[in-house]
């Protein structure tokens, strides 16, 4: 099946099987690495990137259902030089150890914003429940959350945009 | 962990649905958000010869709103339900409870039609239907038909849709009164070892009760204004004690239907 | 404070950056483009592996056909055991037991590797997986290994017995006006790195590359080097990234070298990246044990006797899990000063996952047992439970202490620690709201769990490789023979490094996992590494240090005591007025044709045993057995910290796991066999949700082992945290006269306990 969809902004097409899983695609056909398999269930949230701008685990879409769809993934958000707030706060919180949760886990720290104002722990705790870590015990990943949604809000009032919290926009 | 093969197709409108459905000769599988069908397809428990993919057809992904109910579309996220104003206005313990479901990845394209079709009886939203006297909206060849919640579950994760009906959508009455909604789990993603809804409007109690027999399930008490709280344990007992809910590594039979008395007894002190 | 390497760029600051929060030298990459694992790796020309594996537990194998999958599109070639031509690996443990590299006669567990298909891609191997058929006649599996002990069906027809290792008690007899026995478990839990196990095998002609994902690569080479006869000088380890191992991939599996041997025999270069389902059931479980303790005292708290019987479930084979034991044995009396001290042990097969090393390692298992033990003692004898433990600790004078099952612990002060985390806690505060909760006969009833802890790192003490290079432009190239896999080693050895040469963090280039480029290496396990390898490269970078001054005095003809060196400007050496920096020793060496390099196999006189003291806090709803754990502290001692911050990070991912066996995990068998738990929406990994945040004090007792002070750190959050969780239940439950519930402590097992203890009430 033909489909079309942006990868980090930029279009691409692809002549896919319909049973292709979208993280396949974005690490097989795209190849970009950064986004991982880490369970079969949905459980683990390794795979996490975002469709339209939220969270989604691309082992349980289809490419084919992203047809039309705009993907973000952790090669898309920021650089070394030039780091994505969520990134600079994991960076900054020593939120990662061996690495393999980190992509899927900022990914979904990320689309927090657009659900969560001013989290508490707790609430980020619960909002990251679908990304498994085996390395940190959680316990800097959730201030590296809340430094990151505070730092996105920071530069969100800064630049004078409207914050993209908007939980009817959700779909 | 790959599909086995598959055909797919999107179609445009419901007609459409149908007549692919119908020639699929029920091989073929609606997808919805597909977060129930696709992880069952990629253990390959489940294998479709074709999916039809209902998400661009029109006016499923909406709440409406008419004089005496809401109506959620089939296609509406989990997401979508729990922020919806008109749903938390209207039916508090629904948004409440799609709140609940999953992880926050999974709410957003996990559906409220997906979920309620997979008829999984551990599936929490199921038991907001139940309390809330939900009325499911199914169209096929031969046109639209409603039918009470209760009526939809025939058996372990098997409903009453024939093979080429689609459940479009979710009518919720506007009628509000206090709820509340508890659920014992062993971590914060797994499935309720039981969980149960309640939701009290004028003198009728909806029960909904999760993961307490072979398919999702509930009842209405009516409340006499004379009848206390422990008249309606009692009453509760009685219906618990037919219950036969399952045993897996989260629970017993037994410890289930003990704690479907400890958990309808916290959820009438916590109505809000 | 914290520094960062951009703060650093602009030039040396004065302070050291060993004890510092440091920023980790990994992360920039991790966070914007992901690590490189094993699945990451682009190879033209791949094929891929899947595995059929065993549906069963134990059955007589008749026929594995492999022809239909054969024929199927994309598959280029399928094996069974008939089609490998290496012999089976023969085991250490036990001589006469081998284990095939896929099963041939006889199935022994559910997961068990049965045959192998090659293609094209992953989905058309997965198609043709299903079109291998497996003959099998089932047998009675043994899935309980005290049944097991008992002999009457054998596991392997070459051996009589299922006890494969045990360990003899001494002469031992009981003492004390008080005598108390129990029994606990440690119940069976499933590691689950988030990157499961992957392997490519690359052929070059005669050359022979595997990329794994492991802990220990020059191990893992000497074992597929052994099996496939290929000689050491065609064989070449890499391990890029790896995702967590937690033990699990210490040892070199049968699959692992499978890969290998098939790529050689299609000559073609093959991937196998495990699933999660897959590695569920066969990559190493861990725990499995069973304690059988007897510790008797005095009625004014004095503890007299202590012995300890373990049986230990191995699985179908006898790995690295059957010699668990054995470390159990070191730390059987824990912190405590007891005359009387006993330990014996069997490890018995079972129709299961074969267990291995999983975090602790055989130390939770004793820290546990004696932990429970004591608390089960002073509830007894009516002491508080932090007293008893005071009146017990070996005497920081005392140090070196040998116990009676002769470790030798290095230096502690268990007294300081237990008293720091009380305080930490308000531990008489939380008494107080103990008492009231339950005068108000609440449903939540409070529970506060102590536990003492010391256990022992780096527990085989081998030489270990590190070595420092000066390379162009005044950089340097550091070289360790051990294995991070999520610990930041490049951080911490580049902070070393960095102390002694004066050159920044970012100009060290750091090496590790790959046996062409490191001579030697033992790798990262039993909290090894920055007392091994981490001294190898502190000692590699003196040297260096110390030839460039030699190689300075010569160029500049004084005499070395002469030659002046500071770590200011990236470290420069000096004569006088004249200064030369790094950059410029390379090139005036370099005209010289002299290499300044430095190496070290270093190997440390013997263990070192960091201790500490956790206290959880835990609310039981009594009407449904529901734990939530409230509150954790913990005041850890492993040394002197480089760097509080990784150091913080162990300890918080090691009280993780270990409160998650008190509460959530256990990997669980049904009666035939089958596994119930073989995905992670079944098995109780726990999220985020689960946890309260973590209180945490460092504190640093330097260890006289090493130059560096350091012990390990790696696993003692996982030590100390389990007894005190469980602690924490049982005391808010002895209310109800219950002493002991065995773990995951599961709303229905601490529901059911709740019911028992009433209804003989």
């Amino acid at each position: 099946m033909q489909i079309k969809l942006r990868v980090n902004g930029k279009s691409l097409d692809f002549d896919v099987e319909p049973r292709l899983l979208l993280v396949e695609l974005i690490r097989d056909h795209v190849k970009l690495k950064g986004t991982n398999i880490g369970c079969d269930t949905t459980s683990c949230g390794a795979c996490t990137v975002l469709i339209n701008g939220i969270s989604a685990k691309s082992c349980t879409v289809l490419a084919v259902q992203a047809d039309g769809c705009e993907i973000t993934t952790i090669e898309g958000i920021g650089t070394v030089e030039k780091l994505h707030p969520m990134q600079e706060a994991f960076y900054k919180h020593h939120g990662l150890q061996c690495g393999f949760c980190t992509p899927g886990m900022i990914m979904a720290g990320i689309s927090l914003a657009t659900e969560l104002e001013n989290p508490e722990s707790d609430e980020i705790r619960l909002g990251i429940e679908g990304n498994l870590c085996r390395c940190t015990g959680y316990n800097n990943i959730v201030e590296a959350i809340k430094t990151g949604l505070a730092e996105m809000k920071q530069l969100a009032k800064n630049a004078n945009i409207e914050s993209h919290f908007d939980r009817k926009e959700i779909h | 962990m790959i599909p086995s093969s598959f055909d797919y197709v999107v179609p445009q409108s419901l007609q459409e649905a149908f007549s692919i459905l119908r020639e699929s000769d029920g091989e073929g599988k609606v997808l919805a958000g597909g977060h129930s069908l696709i992880p069952l397809m990629k253990l390959r428990f489940a294998r479709p010869s074709i999916l039809v993919d209902i998400s661009k057809i029109e006016g499923l992904s909406k709440v409406e709103e008419n004089d005496d109910f809401i109506e959620i579309g089939a296609m509406c996220s989990h997401a979508l339900v729990a922020y919806s104003n008109l749903v938390k206005e209207n039916s508090p313990l629904v948004a409440h409870v799609a709140a609940q479901i999953g992880d926050a990845a999974i709410r957003h394209r996990g559906t409220i039609g997906g979920s309620i079709c997979h008829g999984d009886p551990a599936s929490d939203i199921a038991g907001a239907l139940f309390a809330t006297s939900a009325v499911l909206v199914i169209a096929g060849p031969n046109g639209k038909r409603e039918m009470k919640v209760e009526d939809f579950f025939v058996g372990f994760l098997e409903t009453a849709l024939d093979p080429e009906e689609i459940l479009i959508g979710i009518k919720l009455p506007k009628k509000l009164g206090r709820y509340s909604f508890e659920k014992l789990q062993r971590r914060s993603i797994d499935w309720a070892i039981v969980a149960v809804a309640l939701n009290k409007v004028e003198d009728t109690l909806g029960v909904g009760l999760v993961n307490l027999g072979p398919t999702p399930a509930g009842f209405s008490l009516s409340l006499s204004r004379s009848e206390d709280t422990a008249a309606l344990l009692e009453k509760f007992r009685d219906i618990a004690a037919g219950l036969t809910p399952p045993s897996d590594i989260f629970g017993s039979s037994q410890y289930r239907k003990v704690m479907a008395e400890v958990l309808f007894s916290r959820a009438l002190s916590n109505l809000v | 404070m914290s520094l960062d390497s951009k703060e650093l760029k602009a030039g040396r600051v004065e302070e050291k950056l060993v004890g510092s929060s440091f920023r980790r030298l990994e992360d920039p990459i991790f966070i914007t483009k992901g690590a490189t694992y094993v699945g990451d790796l682009e190879f033209d020309d791949i094929a891929h592996i899947s595995f059929v594996r065993s549906p069963v537990a134990s059955a007589k194998l008749k026929n594995v056909d492999v022809s239909e999958a054969l024929s199927q599109p994309g598959v280029i070639a399928a094996f069974s055991a008939k089609d490998i031509e290496i012999p089976p690996i023969t085991n250490w443990i036990n001589k006469v037991i081998e284990r095939p590299f896929l099963a041939s006669d006889k199935l022994r567990f559910v997961g068990e590797a049965v045959a192998v298909v090659v293609g094209e891609t992953k989905a058309l191997v997965e198609d043709a997986c299903e079109f291998v058929n497996i003959e099998y006649e089932l047998t009675t599996p043994i899935i309980d290994p005290k049944k097991s002990a008992n002999n009457e069906v054998s596991l392997f027809e070459s051996c009589s017995t299922n006890i494969v290792a045990s360990i003899e008690g001494g002469d031992f007899a009981n003492s004390g006006e008080v005598i108390i026995e129990a029994e606990f478990s440690n119940q069976r839990l499933a590691p689950c790195p988030m990157e499961a196990r992957a392997v490519v095998a690359k052929i070059d002609g005669e050359m022979l590359t595997v990329y794994i994902s492991n802990q220990a690569p020059h191990s893992a080479k000497r074992s597929i080097g052994r099996y496939l006869s290929i000689d050491e000088s065609n064989l070449r380890v890499i391990t890029p990234d790896v995702g967590g191992g937690f033990g699990s991939k210490i040892g070199t599996y049968p699959e692992e070298i499978l890969i290998p041997y098939i790529a050689r025999k299609l000559n073609r270069t093959c991937r196998w990246v495990e699933t999660r389902s897959e590695s569920m059931v066969s990559l190493g479980h861990g725990r499995g044990q069973i304690a059988q303790v007897i510790l008797g005292g005095d009625r004014d708290g004095k503890i007299r006797s202590y012995c300890l019987s373990v049986i230990q479930d191995c699985g179908a084979y006898p790995e690295i899990g059957a010699n668990m034991p054995a470390l159990t044995r070191w730390m059987t009396s824990g912190c405590y000063d007891i005359e009387n001290v006993d330990f014996k042990s069997i490890s018995v097969l079972t129709n299961t996952t074969p267990t291995v090393a999983y975090r602790g390692a055989g130390r939770p298992e004793a820290a546990y047992a004696i932990e429970r033990a004591v608390d089960i003692f002073a509830a007894k004898i009516g002491m508080d439970k932090a007293e008893v433990r005071l009146k017990n600790f070996i005497d920081p004078k005392k140090f070196p202490y040998e116990t009676k099952v002769g470790s030798t612990y290095d230096c502690g002060n268990y007294e300081e620690s237990l008293k720091r985390v009380l305080k930490l806690a308000n531990y008489e505060k939380l008494l107080a709201e103990k008492e009231k909760r339950i005068k108000e006969k609440s449903d939540f009833l409070l529970g506060i769990g102590i536990s003492s802890y010391v256990e022992i790192t780096h527990g085989f003490p081998a030489k270990e490789f590190g070595s420092v290079e000066l390379i162009p432009g005044g950089k340097l190239s550091v070289k360790v023979g051990t294995l991070s896999h999520g610990q930041g080693h490049r951080s911490a050895i580049s902070m070393i490094v960095s102390d002694i040469t004066g050159v920044d963090p970012s100009n060290i280039d750091f090496y590790q996992g790959d046996t062409e480029l490191i001579e030697s290496g033992v790798g990262t396990f039993g909290s090894r590494s920055m007392q091994s390898g981490g001294v190898a490269c502190k000692r590699a970078a003196d040297m260096l240090v110390a030839y460039a001054r030699e190689f300075v005095s010569k160029n500049l003809r004084v005499d070395p005591s002469e030659v002046e060196f500071s770590l200011r400007e990236g470290g420069q050496f000096s004569v006088g007025s004249k200064y030369l920096g790094w950059s410029e020793i390379y090139s005036l060496a370099k005209n010289e044709g002299i290499e300044l390099k430095a190496s070290e196999n270093y190997e440390s006189s013997s263990p070192t045993f960091p201790f500490g003291a956790h206290l959880a806090v835990v609310e039981v709803d009594v009407k449904t057995g529901k734990v939530h754990l409230k509150d954790m502290f913990a005041v850890d001692d492993a040394g002197n910290i480089l760097n509080p911050m990784l150091a913080k990070g162990q300890i918080h991912g090691g009280l993780a796991q270990g409160i998650s066996q008190a509460l959530y995990e256990e990997f669980i068998y049904d009666q035939d066999g089958n596994p119930l738990t073989a995905t992670f929406a079944d098995y109780g990994f726990p999220t985020a949700a689960e946890f309260p945040e973590f209180h945490d004090e460092l504190m640093q007792t330097a260890t006289p082992v090493n130059e560096l002070g350091v012990k390990g750190i790696g696993e003692s959050g996982t030590i100390g945290a389990t007894p005190s969780v469980v602690n924490a239940v049982v005391d808010a439950l002895s209310i109800y006269g219950i002493t002991h519930i065995d773990m995951p402590l599961s709303p229905e097992n601490v529901f059911n306990a709740i019911t028992i203890a009433k209804e003989s009430d």
